[in-house]
């Protein structure tokens, strides 16, 4: 089946199983290998990517599923590299393997779209999904607060 | 300035200890001549070994030969080679070792990369710089000792300076120092400086490439349909059934296989052109098994044979005293029975490994732990010539002793062999819980005899589980547990008691086993912590101060036989430090208030000594949290302190993934937890606070990415107790949380 996708701001028309999830057509296909395979049943995070700026589980958002929806990966968060977000999480030190924080750091920035300021509560609601199994928790919690206040200062000045 | 130090007695000692350590000099004495010689059109970088390589345009290069997986490593390994070679962080370019025995060993497990790799690689970047200073004095007529390094350049005293990318040809016809002169600790620039760790960019961008990540031309992908048990054998299977799928390109049966840290079951292979084919193939595909005389086997039997090992005598490993004599002396006996689960490591990338297979030769990426002797198992399976098989180590999504094993890489290799293309073979999240390499399970049985001062009087300690010997030789099966394997029952004991005995009883299970981080001393330090601190309470002590007074005063103590340095002996002063300060920054004599707990654990492994304080508190409804951890760390010389104190909070995190959570068992045959819903781990909602602080020293760095494991759940249990919830025996604490 063919599929008309926007990916990272570019169209493209891919031919594919309307059943395969989102993650292996990323990966697998277009080279797209920020967004991580962990559990593929939607458990653990790893593939988190946004459609129209919600983070959803690539590994269970099957082609046929997605529609016009613009789809956002790790890749396309920010062109160098500098997203608020993904500067907090070097200021901090935040990774240790690394493999989990592309969903880590996709689900943050769909929270602090929402919610710019958000509590300890609201972060660790938001990032439940996640797993980290080098346990980084900590510092993701830190870096979150980080890089809400990197987002305010930029819209301020 | 001093003399490196010999390093034998630390390497009798491990062998002795059991640890996987073989400690080679990596120095390639005869390298700077043969480099120069070979190059012709270009000027030749200066090469005086295997980890440092300097380019006349001033490019410095370090090779991190042990496998990052989070821990850090290669930040760390890096920052040794380059204070030592007084070359400046900023310009240093740190490149992954491939897997080669000109490293030594790369088998990055049990610790052991800092503690073995300090000395060599020390040596290594001495003996570089002391050949560019060789080569300055030699250019200003200047005697070598009156120069200076700093930041890549050699010093004169009157101003003049010279790059190392200047020196570089010259240095390389410098004779390379027998003994090179090390730096004095307090002329250390970086090390001791928290530094960010050499991946961040990459893993805050997408552009990482781990194991799972690799593509290379042609490539086919494959998974496996496994064995339920790697003793079961393969009936049948209908290869009609989805070899017509579209994207299909091969099924075939793989045999099962037993070879040293690559024991492989059987299974069916299904090659497609992407995962997802592959993926669905699995699940078309029909296959039936045999699972043999294991086919009702659950955890019941598991329990069951491994409470009739403990209540066997076992085999004695170590003993003082006498434990029969002092039974009947003692005031009050306590005997207590732990247990522990099977555990899974679930790295979160699940192994996988891309290989290529040539007539002639063979190329895998692969995130391993152990490269050097990836490449000689895969020269052996290929019976190729080491030579002909590379091994590029690639960023690794998670270790914890998993990607030691070799098996993921020979499945690799023979699908690749078998259809003639590179393949990227990985498991799923499924095929890692239910068919992998597991934590035994185990029964620890206690006794301590207390006498009419409340004291311990004697300790009795009697370790079953299974071995991990079976898997580190290929053997199907071994006759008992290994010295090394109960030396962390030993190390626990951690203070003097007249009268003792450690003993051990293996018990065969039919799951694979592999060493896990915090390997054996999870079990041995959560049984012996639990236990000390119900005894301290029945005998009328607090445990912190029964500790310090049995420990007595500070000395060091020779907890077994071995010609190992004293200073490596039990430091009595050293755990008195970790505990008092752990003690203080825990308020641990602050009264709390009802329904709160603390619970101490203290531990020792890998050479580092921690004391580790939590703190919970408890709910009507029998729920709890972990509130606090602190943990003090006396590791030696910090290299890294903000790499340092990851490791710690890492730690605390995947014990209480194991204290809370972990647990696989089994039922009719096969492994039952399939995924993280019924294989839970810690989340962001189970952090607690935590205070980490590290004894300042300078002694030679030791272990750290294990021996904070251990002590997790035992200060967790111990801390229950202490806010009136009972005390517990087994693990996990499934069920006593709050969902």
């Amino acid at each position: 089946m063919k599929f008309q996708l926007k990916i990272n701001g570019k169209p493209q028309v891919v031919d594919a199983d309307g059943d395969m999830p989102l993650l292996w057509l990323l990966r697998d296909r277009l080279a797209l290998t920020g967004t991580k395979f962990g559990c593929g049943a939607g458990l653990c995070g790893a593939c988190t990517v946004h459609l129209d700026g919600e983070p959803v589980r690539s590994c269970i958002t099957p082609l046929a599923s997605i529609g016009p929806r613009a789809i956002t990966t790790i890749e396309g968060l920010s062109p160098d590299g500098r997203h608020p977000v993904q500067r907090a999480w070097r200021e901090q030190c935040v990774p240790q393997c690394g493999y989990c924080q592309s969903g880590q750091i996709m689900s943050t920035v769909a929270l602090l779209r929402k919610s710019p300021q958000p509590t300890p509560e609201a972060v660790r609601e938001a990032l439940a999904g996640h797993i980290c199994r080098c346990g980084t928790y900590g510092r993701i919690e830190t870096a979150v607060q980080l890089a809400a206040r990197y987002a305010t200062e930029k819209a301020k000045s | 300035m001093k003399r490196a130090t010999t390093t034998i007695g630390r390497r009798r000692f491990l062998q002795a200890a059991g640890a996987a350590a073989t400690l080679v000099l990596p120095f390639r004495l005869d390298a700077a001549p043969k480099a120069a010689k070979e190059a012709v059109a270009k000027p030749p970088a200066f090469e005086p070994n295997a980890f440092i390589s300097i380019a006349p345009d001033g490019r410095i290069t370090l090779v991190a030969h042990r496998s990052e997986m989070g821990q850090g490593i290669a930040t760390t390994l890096a920052m040794v080679l380059c204070d030592e070679l007084d070359a400046a962080w900023e310009q240093v370019k740190v490149v992954r070792a491939k897997g080669d025995a000109k490293y030594g060993s790369q088998n990055t497990v049990g610790d052991g990369s800092l503690l073995f790799g300090w000395e060599p690689l020390r040596n290594a970047a001495a003996a570089a710089r002391q050949m560019l200073t060789a080569a300055a004095a030699r250019a200003w007529s200047l005697p070598a000792k009156d120069l200076k390094t700093d930041a890549g350049h050699v010093l004169a005293p009157d101003g003049r300076k010279l790059s190392y990318g200047q020196l570089a040809a010259a240095a390389a016809l410098e004779t390379v120092p027998a003994k090179p002169v090390w730096k004095e600790v307090s002329a250390f620039k970086l090390i001791g400086r928290p530094t960010a760790g050499i991946d961040l960019w990459a893993q805050t961008t997408g552009t990482g490439i781990y194991g799972i990540d690799v593509q290379r031309p042609g490539m086919v992908y494959a998974v496996l349909s496994r064995a339920p048990l790697p003793t079961a054998r393969l009936k049948s299977f209908d290869a009609k059934a989805v070899q017509a799928l579209p994207g299909v390109l091969a099924v075939f049966p793989l045999e099962s296989q037993v070879k040293p840290l690559a024991a492989t079951s059987a299974a069916v292979a299904i090659v497609g052109r992407d995962s997802w084919t592959c993926l669905k193939a699995k699940r078309a595909l029909p296959v039936d098994w045999d699972l043999g005389e294991h086919a009702g086997f659950g955890s019941a039997q598991v329990r069951a044979l491994l409470d009739a090992a403990a209540d066997q005598s076992g085999t004695v490993y170590r003993g003082s005293g006498d434990v029969a004599a002092a039974r009947q002396q003692a005031k009050t006996v306590l005997k207590r029975r732990f247990r522990t689960p099977f555990l899974s490591h679930a790295t979160l990338e699940p192994p996988v490994c891309v290989a290529d297979v040539g007539r002639d030769r063979c190329e895998v990426w692969a995130p391993t732990q152990n490269p050097g002797e990836a490449r000689m198992a895969i020269a052996e399976e290929l019976r190729l010539p080491v030579s002909q098989v590379t091994v590029n180590v690639t960023m690794i999504g998670g270790g914890f002793g998993r990607k030691s094993l070799h098996d993921f890489i020979l499945e690799a290799v023979r699908v690749s062999r078998k259809v003639g293309k590179p393949v990227k073979l990985f498991w799923t999240r499924e095929d890692d819980l239910q068919c992998g390499y597991y934590m035994s399970p185990s029964v620890q049985d206690l006794e301590v005899g207390l006498g009419a001062d409340g004291k311990p009087l004697f300790w009795r300690h009697h370790s079953v589980h299974s071995s991990w010997d079976a898997t580190a030789d290929g053997k199907p099966a071994v006759p008992e547990l290994s010295w090394g394997e109960l030396a962390g029952a030993v190390a626990t004991l951690g203070f003097p008691v007249e009268h003792s005995q450690v003993s051990g009883t293996q018990v065969e299970l039919p799951l694979r086993r592999s060493w896990m981080r915090g390997v054996q001393a999870f079990f041995h330090s959560f049984a012996s912590n639990c236990m000390f601190d119900e005894a301290a309470a029945a005998g009328g002590h607090d445990p912190v101060a029964l500790r310090l007074e049995l420990l007595g005063p500070p000395r060091r103590v020779q907890q077994f036989p071995t010609r190992l340095s004293t200073d490596y002996w039990y430091d009595t002063g050293r755990m008195a430090k970790v505990i008092e300060r752990a003690a203080a920054l825990a308020d641990w004599k602050a009264p709390l208030p009802a329904g709160k707990g603390r619970g101490l654990a203290v531990h020792v492994q890998s050479f580092s000594y921690i004391a580790m304080v939590a703190e919970v508190s408890t709910r009507p409804d029998g729920s709890f949290t972990v509130d606090r951890m602190v943990c003090v760390v006396d590791c030696g010389i910090v290299v890294n302190p903000d790499g340092a104190r990851a490791q710690v909070e890492g730690s605390i995190l995947y014990g209480l993934s194991c204290c809370l959570y972990g647990e696989i068992s089994m039922a009719d045959g096969r492994v039952v937890e399939g995924n993280f819903h019924d294989y839970p781990v810690a989340r962001i909602g189970d952090t607690p606070q935590m205070t980490i602080e590290f004894v300042e020293s300078r002694r030679t760095p030791t272990g750290l990415g294990e021996p904070c494991v251990p002590l997790v759940a035992p200060a967790v249990v111990n801390a229950l107790a202490s806010a009136g919830a009972g005390r517990r025996y087994e693990l996990p604490l499934r069920g006593l949380r709050a969902a």
